[in-house]
């Protein structure tokens, strides 16, 4: 978990799992709902470097009884056009925290490439949201859930 | 004085006592009011009527939550989403148009969801004012646009959602 000095691996193979932290209530008619996905720069677990468990790693146990799914690199949407407005690629970036060597996040930049990452527009946005949120079916959970994100949560309200 | 009685089977053919083998009356009644509860409950304005207050219920919940809400760095819902939302609802209600789900968006902002069967659809607003609406299903290329602040606009995707949610 701990980063102990460890390098950037930057390469990320097609099907390596990422892993992301849900609630109880995070799923609609059978897949995760869109409201739960944030991007860019959303951060995930790389599998490469850690086991499902680890997402829910907190030294004060704050992520105890949420659950963790897996998405895949390939997953993601190579390129989202627009008609009016530039499109947008996505990549993944290894982003070592000092307590959780796997931390990585989801990125963007406008095409063609230039290297910088570039926030895309809302509508842009929400169509990643929709296109990862498809894939992340019931079969992808790899730790059930027990309880809502938040205490407070409309759910449990 | 001689009472005045008449026979079970000389009751006019209509009333309660048709729907049922036994003329007895304290169980007919109470059958008769269950069922008209459980008609009640049933009736698409009542399920509407439940589904909008649930919706304000969680609307109003989401107004105690802090940044990193769910966990990750998600902001809270600020009070220009809060307004944009109410207006969604307030909105939807006159459209008779009850949503699924309302809840905190990791965006940024309130999410307003729909759901019938595979179809689905969202009215997300935001912290910054936008406001973002979307239909899809399982498959195939998901309709996203952004809304103008008017009336109109919404107006006008909440006719489109409509037409995607009863295809």
């Amino acid at each position: 978990m701990y980063r102990h000095g460890r390098p950037i691996l930057a390469e990320f193979c097609p099907d390596e799992p990422l892993y992301l932290r849900y609630g109880s209530d995070d799923f609609v008619a059978g897949t995760l709902d869109v409201s739960v996905l944030h991007f860019p720069r959303a951060s995930v677990n790389r599998g490469r470097l850690s086991e499902p468990e680890d997402a829910l790693f907190s030294e004060t146990g704050e992520y105890n009884g949420l659950g963790v799914i897996e998405l895949r690199v390939s997953d993601l949407p190579e390129t989202i056009a627009q008609p009016q407005g530039p499109a947008y690629t996505f990549y993944m970036e290894h982003t070592p925290l000092d307590d959780n060597y796997s931390h990585s996040e989801i990125c963007s930049e406008q095409a063609p490439c230039t290297g910088r990452l570039r926030t895309p527009s809302k509508t842009v946005k929400m169509r990643f949201r929709i296109e990862v949120s498809r894939m992340l079916t019931a079969e992808r959970i790899r730790i059930a859930a027990v309880r809502a994100r938040i205490a407070h949560n409309p759910t449990t309200a | 004085m001689p009472q005045l009685a008449i026979h079970p089977e000389s009751r006019p053919p209509f009333g309660l006592y048709q729907d049922f083998e036994r003329h007895d009356e304290s169980i007919t009644a109470r059958t008769s009011a269950l069922g008209v509860r459980f008609d009640f409950r049933e009736s698409a304005f009542w399920s509407n009527e439940v589904r909008f207050s649930d919706a304000w219920k969680r609307l109003r919940n989401t107004t105690t939550l802090a940044d990193g809400w769910d966990t990750y760095q998600a902001e809270a819902p600020n009070a220009i989403a809060h307004d944009l939302a109410q207006r969604v609802l307030t909105t939807l209600e006159g459209a008779w148009l009850a949503p699924a789900r309302v809840l905190p968006s990791a965006e940024g902002g309130i999410a307003i969801s729909f759901v019938a069967g595979d179809r689905r659809a969202e009215i997300e607003v935001y912290n910054t004012g936008e406001v973002v609406a979307a239909t899809y299903s399982s498959r195939g290329e998901p309709a996203v646009w952004e809304l103008r602040d008017t009336e109109d606009a919404l107006k006008t995707a909440i006719a489109s959602i409509r037409v995607h949610l009863a295809d």
